[in-house]
């Protein structure tokens, strides 16, 4: 599985799918698109799930909030769980929700130690409700909060240490936070927990100005551009080859164009194993972490 | 998120030693957030969308965003809520059928992602004794919605959704229409019903026997075809199980479950 690489599934491509099977090696969809209670998209999913492995990526859980993770939330998403046995199951360091309302959009978060507690507390809640660990990505960053700040990378860590979640690497958030933030992602990456990298996500996002300022707006709607390939290719070669993820949301390619991209991910997986040599194996995470652990909310 | 709110927020934002301002940065947060209300609109509301045109739906759809904003994260399961906002639009006041084609995509879409289960064939009630027919209580299939309009709403609906010329002009004042929404097994299907049609499926629906459906169908049309209107339900998929009404004797008589 670490050399495989899949891309999103949208439903413009159910029919498509199950005709070619085309040759990617999993698929990855948001689970809030299938808490419904039946209907086409599902029997479309558990007939593609019975060729193909599958990835659930919430973007509901909103685990950056005061709020533990809605109790009927994560009943819908064990539903799922159990349903379509999903290799990995992720989410999202950022909020959505306060209360009743939700935004539906991956809302960044003061990087406080107070936040670090919050979101050790839900991803434990959650961990243990669903009884797995789930992958924490990084997200896509405009704006940098004035209260001192854990940098990024040492808070995914500790949340990993803290909670025994895995992390997914976004490198076209990293690639846009870094743009917009005036970061370097190179030292971002030195801070970063490599080794609890489990999946790994690619995509393409927009050029915008606006009063004669830049600014890069992660929005899945081109084919990854050179920046994002390069800065993918220097993770795998620290990390070397992690399952990784072609998304794409909006201006809908061909899905062969989608597949063309995995397969150059997997290429890079490839080239980087015959460049290191045949003794080379994936590292190996301290294996006492991949049991959810649980951890004092501290509030 | 409203403008007015910036003061409040820059407050806790670090000001950016390059690049575009606090302002321009916080509005990909809200653009994004009414950009993806808006798209789960489109996705729910497809037909309303092109007889709206674009412009004008994104921005009734943003108005009823600001005052309905989502209570969770399954876009999916929102906008439900619509149709009567669409109703009462102002701007949208000269287009009544506009509320009822939102209340055929609500049926539709729900008929869409209702829970599955197999259809009851009209052969099973074989054992039911002829002298309790009017006993019979049938369960209507969970994907089956009950429309009933003033207007011929599912004619304009597929104006929309297919995009293709109707074979003659909609009369918009062309009279009611009274729909069936289901999906029996894969594909939906909005079904028109006459009015006495309508209305026995629907006290069926309601948990009436099928004695007392036919009553109120044979009130609005005294010549109603039983044979021929329970023949065309069970046809279409329409029912998932049945008992005999617990107020007889031995009324577990014939009750599979």
């Amino acid at each position: 599985m670490a050399q495989s690489s899949g891309i999103g599934l949208k439903a413009q491509f159910y029919k498509e799918v199950l005709d070619a099977s085309p040759p990617v090696d999993w698929f990855e969809v948001h689970p809030e698109n299938y808490m419904i209670a039946g209907g086409p998209p599902l029997r479309y999913l558990e007939a593609i799930r019975s060729h193909y492995p599958l990835s659930l990526h919430g973007v509901g859980m909103s685990l950056g909030s005061v709020e533990p993770p809605s109790p009927g939330h994560l009943d819908r998403l064990s539903v799922l769980i159990d349903r379509f046995e999903p290799f990995v199951v992720s989410e999202h360091l950022s909020w959505s929700r306060i209360e009743d309302t939700f935004f539906a959009d991956l809302l960044p978060l003061p990087l406080t130690h107070e936040t670090l507690r919050i979101v050790s507390a839900n991803v434990c809640r959650a961990q243990d409700r669903l009884g797995r660990t789930l992958l924490i990505e990084n997200p896509s960053a405009y704006l940098q909060f004035s209260e001192p700040e854990i940098p990024e990378p040492e808070f995914l860590r500790e949340l990993s240490q803290r909670t025994g979640c895995g992390l997914l690497l976004d490198v076209n958030n990293l690639f846009v936070s870094s743009f917009n933030q005036g970061f370097d992602p190179i030292e971002w990456l030195d801070a970063f927990d490599l080794e609890a990298v489990e999946e790994i996500h690619l995509a393409g996002h927009a050029v915008d100005q606006a009063s004669g300022q830049t600014i890069r707006i992660d929005d899945h709607g081109s084919p990854v551009p050179a920046g994002v390939w390069d800065l993918y290719r220097t993770v795998i070669q620290r990390r070397g080859p992690t399952p990784t993820l072609v998304e794409r949301d909006a201006n809908l390619p061909q899905l062969r164009d989608l597949v063309a991209e995995a397969q150059m991910a997997a290429r890079i997986m490839r080239e980087h194993i015959t460049h290191v040599g045949d003794d080379w194996s994936p590292p190996v995470r301290d294996s006492a972490k991949l049991a959810p652990v649980r951890v004092d909310p501290g509030t | 998120m409203e403008e007015g709110g910036d003061e409040r927020i820059t407050e806790l934002l670090a000001r950016p030693s390059a690049g575009p301002d606090i302002t321009t940065r916080l509005n990909v947060y809200r653009n994004n957030i009414a950009y993806a209300v808006v798209r789960a609109m489109e996705t729910l509301y497809p037909s309303l969308c092109r007889l709206m045109g674009q412009a004008f739906f994104e921005r009734i759809a943003a108005d009823f965003a600001r005052t309905h904003p989502p209570p969770h994260g399954r876009l999916v399961e929102y906008g439900f809520e619509f149709p009567d906002f669409v109703s009462s639009y102002e701007a949208a006041a000269a287009y009544a059928w506009f509320a009822d084609v939102a209340r055929l995509e609500v049926a539709w879409h729900r008929a869409y992602a209702a829970a599955e289960a197999p259809s009851l064939q009209i052969g099973e009630l074989g054992a039911v004794p002829p002298d309790r027919m009017s006993m019979i209580e049938l369960a209507v299939h969970p994907s089956c919605q009950w429309l009933e309009s003033r207007f011929p709403v599912s004619k304009i609906w597929r104006l929309g959704r297919d995009e293709t010329e109707p074979d003659a002009p909609i009369e918009v004042e062309g009279g009611p229409e009274w729909l069936m929404v289901i999906r029996p097994d894969a594909e939906v299907e909005v079904r028109t019903l006459s009015e006495a049609g309508y209305h026995f499926g629907f006290a069926l629906s309601k948990g009436l026997a099928l004695g007392g459906a036919w009553e109120t169908a044979c009130r609005l049309d005294p010549s109603f075809d039983l044979q021929g209107h329970l023949a065309g339900f069970f046809a279409g998929g329409t029912f998932t199980d049945y008992r005999l009404a617990a107020d007889t004797s031995n009324s577990d008589d014939g009750d599979p479950s």
